[in-house]
């Protein structure tokens, strides 16, 4: 119902208002028809996003496509935020009726008057109508020092300045009360620096046979230098996406497992790349690793489905340095106009043979004031909503602490912590908070992952793997001894 | 009515902004749904 309609609505109950001596009892029908009409605009609005969100998710479904998952926390937001807004409305309906309330019982030093707005003249009590000339009333509240009649909305007197008092309504009590329960949560959890990955060797390439300088232009440290990107695995925890047909590993292994397996076992992997300051869509994932080290097999600039043969062989043949500059640095007309065209990088997708980290991070993104928000700005939209929604806040409390338990996993085996921007920036993570923001350091650059530290050394490796393989998740047995072997070797 | 007005037009101003992000939102998931059936098609094209 649009405000015209509203209008009409109400105003056709205001006559019978005027009609009906004892008033209160229409005012009270006028507020619960406002009441019902918010109701049915928020629960419209939440039915339409819920009815649309499963028509993306049939389609997505039936086509084997995916849904971003950021899209959709988004989405779940805005109807909360509906539901607030309906909230807000009913109770500030309700105060409204409250503060009338008290205004005749206990502001003894306020005078108030129903003033007709056409003719001047002095109405009862509860008419919104001049009975006199039928235009609106308007209530003044004289000023107990110099006498002036001033409009309700002045909370100092025209003429003198005497300030009006006015009672605390009982919400403002509650919101104080609840914003300080939330300050008093938001203590920082500091992040402690975390690195306990492998010091980078030093490859002299002079003497290097053709061959030899082939398989250093194919490591990933060499592709990120030449072509300024990121080279990253998202860790998916999409109930189908998640260790699909395409995975070695049951999928009744943790989030802890599949870190685990990333660490230990260093498997050939599908990897996608990022390039600063250049928007891309990812595997669905709020967390995933940077890779600082391995070797590229095939690269496809879009999603190519690659499957394991076992844990240190996945995919095709391994694509020439030509086609693998193509699809990591996205160098190419074809590319630039898909950009151009979507404002976004798609997905694309290669092999990382014996993957090598270099950190871990998981999404947030700036606001305007500069300030970074775990996942995406949906969080500050919880973040608000929860110094006065019980609702929001346990949503808030929950994507915050998964946030901070997915870091401890990865801070707990000492990977240093990254945050990455929509925009593909990534910053060091120095601290978590209650409220859902996140405290950043410096900016990191694909060059320093590629010339700093990756992979955990041998020991930690090993002690890492011995844990993993008595969890007997691989899908058979011959996966089974292959990791065996390769926690033997090391 | 009068008195109404006020919190009537917020409420109003937050669902209308929040049907233009509903909107800006869902046309995104549609579009990333297209974009991938398009690399799905071209992908079979490249093969």
């Amino acid at each position: 119902m649009n405000n015209e309609k509203l209008q009409s609505a109400v105003e056709l109950r205001e006559g019978q208002v005027e009609k009906d001596a004892s008033s209160e009892k229409s005012a009270e029908v006028i507020e619960a028809e406002i009441l019902q009409t918010s109701e049915k605009e928020a629960g419209d609005f939440i039915n339409i996003g819920e009815a649309e969100m499963l028509r993306a998710e049939q389609i997505a479904s039936a086509e084997g496509l995916e849904i971003d998952g950021s899209d959709k926390i988004e989405l779940q937001a805005l109807s909360r935020e509906a539901e607030m807004a309906r909230r807000e409305f009913a109770d500030e309906i309700g105060n409204s009726k409250n503060a009338k309330q008290e205004n005749k019982s206990t502001q003894e030093n306020i005078k108030i008057k129903n003033i007709c707005s056409g003719c001047g003249r002095e109405g009862r009590e509860g008419h919104n109508f001049c009975e006199e000339c039928g235009k609106k009333m308007e209530s003044l509240k004289t000023c107990s020092g110099c006498g002036k009649e001033n409009k309700m909305g002045n909370n100092f007197c025209e003429d003198c300045g005497n300030k009006f008092e006015k009672n605390e309504s009982r919400d403002w009590g509650t919101k104080d009360a609840d914003k300080q329960s939330i300050e008093a949560q938001s203590e920082i959890n500091i992040i402690k620096p975390s690195n306990l990955l492998k010091e980078r060797k030093i490859i002299n390439i002079e003497g290097l046979s053709e061959k030899e300088l082939e398989d250093q232009k194919r490591t990933v440290e060499d592709t990120i230098l030449r072509n300024n990107a990121f080279v990253v695995h998202v860790i998916t925890e999409h109930e189908k996406a998640r260790h699909n047909d395409n995975s070695n590993v049951s999928s009744e292994t943790t989030y802890e497992d599949d870190i685990d397996i990333f660490l230990s076992l260093e498997p050939a992997i599908s990897a996608s790349s990022v390039t600063p300051g250049k928007k891309a869509t990812l595997w669905p994932g709020a967390s995933g690793f940077l890779l600082g080290g391995g070797y590229i097999g095939e690269a496809s600039t879009s999603d190519s489905g690659t499957r394991p043969h076992g844990i240190k062989s996945r995919g095709g043949e391994n694509s020439s340095i030509e086609k693998i500059d193509k699809v990591v640095g996205r160098n190419d007309r074809s590319s630039e106009q898909d950009y151009e065209r979507f404002g976004y990088n798609m997905y694309n997708e290669f092999v990382v043979n014996d993957s090598e980290v270099a950190g871990f991070f998981q999404h947030a993104e700036q606001d305007e004031d500069g300030r970074f928000w775990a996942l995406a700005l949906s969080l500050k939209d919880l973040s608000i909503g929860a110094e006065r929604d019980k609702f929001y806040k346990e949503a808030l409390n929950k994507n915050v602490s998964n946030y901070k338990k997915r870091f401890a996993v990865a801070s707990e085996r000492g990977i240093p912590l990254y945050i990455m921007t929509p925009n593909r920036l990534v910053y060091e993570c120095l601290a978590v908070n209650d409220d859902g923001t996140v405290e950043v350091g410096k900016q990191l650059t694909p060059e320093e992952v590629a010339k700093g530290r990756a992979g955990l050394p041998a020991d930690k490796r090993k002690e890492i793997g011995e844990r993993l393989l008595n969890r007997k998740i691989f899908r058979d047995e011959k996966i089974q001894k292959e990791a065996e072997e390769i926690i033997e070797n090391l | 009515m009068d008195k109404y007005q006020p919190a009537w037009k917020k409420f109003q101003t937050k669902m209308d902004i929040l049907r233009k992000k509903q909107k800006e939102i869902l046309e995104r998931i549609f579009d990333k749904l297209d974009q991938q059936k398009l690399e799905a098609i071209r992908k079979k094209f490249q093969k």
